[in-house]
């Protein structure tokens, strides 16, 4: 059970992750206790950057546990199993931080749910994603930390290019986790939005792991 | 034949005429009268007479008035007042509205309940804009120099109407009770109120004009030349200060913030010299007390309800501590994992409740302080303050009868003064960090308190429910502080006090309650007062995203003992 959950150097990992997402929290909990000190510097509750870094970094933690499930860059069907539940694990881990994040939301709860499952979604699609670059970087002999992490900010960052893009086009912006993610905790997206921004990360995990089977059953024949 | 065809085509003419006089006769007309003598001041109430006429039958609609506020030229907002809904007939609606700009024109319509304009009327007040308060005179004109010239039919019922009057000069009688009535509210409020009497009096004498009077047993008496002259005891507070020979001419009385002078004489009876002479010694109204200092002091003591800062912390502390147990446990115990999981999700349980039990960011603050004085006329003025941490649109819900002004927009990114109104509810935007203040004047409730006080036994009656926790007596420049009012008829002994403006206490709520009410000290110098004051505490509304205090006080003349 350790090595399923932690492997090698994963507890490291799990805690850097945790402390960061705490720290960053911690900074975006307000600081004036009279009205006075919030008339003179307004602030306004703004949970994004929590959820932002708990989105990037769950992502990134998820690509980095799935590439240490395919060792020698030899796909199982096993190693998706072990992926999801690392990042199942981490979701775990994050939970008592998402309820204290409740603070920052006036009004409705929605978004942490909402964004939470996002998050996972967005998580399990990298891991897979993970495994494939992994066997790839493997046999064609490239770094595969460089891949994942490019591949990883391409994601976020390219679907961006859209939000300058007016008219319906406009809504492929919600490809990217972070314009979706911010999509849900700040604004109120509507469905059409939620339909892209959850259906992208599902598709990809769907892609991602019909490869890995491809891959496994060709190593078997 | 030609002269035929000529009666037919002048008989046409006619026709046609007389049927568009006919329709323009058919459609409705609105005349609309804003001020005193159309003379008015910039952001205070000014007083709307509005009169429909030409209407069939009763429309299902509105009576709707608009102005906008901001110079031309920069940013303005529309501001909408409803004063009337539901079926609207033919008739005059008087009603009191803080004018916004008075450079822009103001607009006047009925419009149906479909949101058709049926009658309309836009109205210029450039010409009647005054700098400074100006004095009004009721009756006929007196020789003061910039006076607004008004019958006494056209005196406003409401109190907050003369606003921009510097005094009010009641030259001819009479005077409908009801204005009377207003009139004796806006003294108390600060106004300054001149009577003509003399051989007017039995014109204008009335149980209302009495409570008035700065004379017991009013009587008039003529003198050789037949003059008739008003005589009778002083009031305490009274002093002459002008005579004519031996007899009183001028008479002055304070009242609450304000002041009565009465000139015994009628206006007829005076030479210009004795006129010019009361003029100089006619105070000039205050401008009502506010509770504009103790509104913004409540704002901004208020507590923000936030987390502790270690609070994720805490959190990520506990949750890495287990999560490191697991993992130096889990190669030899099988429930590690399960402790693990126990210990988050208890985790998560505890912190989701402690943020949610009261420690949620709020996004408006409003505090509420009402200030009532109850004297032989009473008043009744609300001071709102509202502040945004989000945008937000706000419904404002008051009492009948009047229509909250914004006192300042304040806010980091300037505030909007747009705003719509109804019979009882207000509702307007405010950005992000921006403070909004209204003011609310109206007539005082009936209190359910009873005050006697001799200068050693305070006698007081509750029947309002509840026990009063902070009291104050005020009795000749002495503040002094009671115990919890509790219900039914207390005699309270009061031996100990202190000077008016230092009374101690050993609550801070309660010194920062008095401080701000100083500016309501000169109306209880004079008499004896009970003062409460009852602080609603601190509640959220509407899924934790209003916080709203309110501060009622009641400042209660004492009966005579």
């Amino acid at each position: 059970m350790r090595r399923l959950l932690f492997g090698e150097r994963g507890l490291a990992v799990y805690v850097g992750f945790l402390a960061v997402s705490g720290v960053t929290l911690t900074l975006l909990m307000p600081w004036m206790s009279k009205l006075s000190d919030l008339m003179s510097y307004p602030w306004r509750p703004f949970p994004l950057p929590f959820f932002l870094t708990y989105g990037f970094l769950s992502a990134c933690v998820a690509l980095h546990r799935a590439a240490e499930a395919v060792p020698l860059g030899r796909p199982r069907l096993s190693s998706l199993a072990v992926a999801a539940l690392r990042v199942g694990f981490v979701q775990l881990l994050v939970l008592p931080l998402l309820t204290a994040s409740r603070a920052l939301f006036p009004g409705t709860w929605i978004p942490i749910p909402l964004a939470g499952a996002y998050v996972a979604v967005v998580s399990l699609a990298a891991a897979c994603g993970g495994v494939v670059l992994e066997v790839y970087a493997v046999r064609r002999g490239k770094h595969p930390a460089v891949l994942r992490y490019v591949g990883l900010l391409a994601w976020i960052g390219l679907p961006a290019v859209f939000l300058a893009v007016g008219g319906p086009l406009r809504l492929l912006a919600h490809l990217s986790p972070g314009v979706a993610l911010t999509s849900i905790v700040a604004g109120a997206p509507r469905l059409s939005q939620l339909i892209v921004a959850f259906s992208t990360p599902a598709l990809l995990a769907l892609g991602f792991s019909a490869w890995v089977f491809e891959l496994v059953r060709r190593a078997h024949e | 034949m030609r002269i035929r065809s000529f009666s037919q085509q002048f008989a046409v003419c006619v026709g046609v005429v007389a049927l568009a006089c006919a329709c323009c006769l058919g459609a409705p007309q609105l005349d609309v009268t804003i001020g005193f003598d159309s003379q008015l001041l910039r952001n205070v109430y000014a007083p709307f007479r509005i009169e429909l006429d030409g209407l069939a039958a009763p429309v299902d609609g509105s009576l709707v008035v608009r102005q906008t506020a901001g110079l031309p030229g920069e940013r303005r907002a529309e501001i909408v007042h409803v004063v009337a809904s539901g079926m609207i007939e033919n008739g005059i609606t008087l009603v009191t509205l803080p004018i916004a700009e008075p450079l822009n024109p103001v607009i006047v319509e009925l419009q149906s309940r479909d949101g058709r304009t049926l009658a309309a009327q836009e109205k210029s007040l450039r010409l009647g804009v005054r700098q400074w308060a100006f004095p009004v005179t009721v009756g006929r004109a007196t020789g003061i120099a910039a006076a607004a010239v008004i019958d006494a039919e056209e005196l406003p019922l409401d109190w907050w109407a003369y606003d921009a009057a510097r005094e009010v000069w009641l030259v001819d009688p009479p005077v409908p009770e009801e204005a009377l009535e207003a009139l004796g509210e806006w003294t108390v409020s600060g106004g300054s109120l001149v009577l003509f009497t003399g051989s007017a009096f039995p014109l204008m004498d009335s149980p209302t004009l009495r409570r008035l009077l700065p004379l017991q047993t009013p009587q008039l008496s003529p003198d050789q030349r037949g003059v008739f002259t008003l005589s009778g005891t002083l009031r305490p507070d009274a002093r002459v200060t002008l005579a004519r020979g031996t007899k009183p001419l001028l008479v002055q009385m304070p009242l609450g913030a304000g002041s009565i002078s009465l000139i015994t004489l009628s206006v007829d009876d005076l030479a210009d010299d004795e006129l010019s002479a009361i003029r100089d010694r006619v105070p000039a109204t205050q401008r009502p007390p506010t509770t504009e200092r103790v509104s913004a002091a409540l704002l901004q003591s208020t507590d923000v309800p936030r987390p502790g800062y270690a609070v994720p912390l805490i959190v990520a502390g506990i949750t890495m501590v287990s999560l490191v147990g697991c993992f130096l446990a889990c190669s030899r115990r099988r429930w590690a994992i399960g402790g693990l999981v126990a210990v988050i999700v208890a985790t998560a349980v505890l912190s989701g409740i402690y943020a949610n039990a009261s420690r949620r960011f709020v996004r408006e603050y409003s505090i509420r302080t009402n200030v009532s004085v109850l004297s032989s006329f009473g008043i009744n003025t609300v001071f709102c303050s509202f502040y945004a941490v989000q945008p937000r649109s706000v419904s404002f819900l008051h009492d009948l009868g009047s229509v909250p002004m914004s006192v300042a927009a304040l806010g980091a990114r300037g505030g909007t003064v747009a705003a719509q109104s109804e019979p009882g509810k207000m509702q307007f935007f405010l950005q992000t960090a921006e403070r909004r203040d209204l003011m609310f004047p109206s007539r005082p409730r009936v209190s359910d308190l009873r005050f006697r006080f001799d200068g050693r036994i305070a006698e007081i009656e509750n029947r309002t429910g509840h026990v009063i926790d902070r009291a104050y007596v005020a009795s000749s420049g002495v503040i002094l502080s009671l115990p919890p009012i509790q219900e039914g008829m207390q005699r309270l002994a009061l031996l100990e006090g202190a000077p008016t403006g230092s009374a101690r206490s050993t609550y801070l709520a309660l010194r920062s309650i008095l401080r701000p009410i100083e500016e309501w000290l000169p109306i209880v110098r004079r008499g004896a007062w009970l003062v409460t004051v009852e602080e609603r505490p601190q509640t959220t509304e509407r899924d934790a995203q209003e916080l709203e205090r309110e501060v009622s006080i009641l400042i209660l003349e004492g009966e005579a003992p």
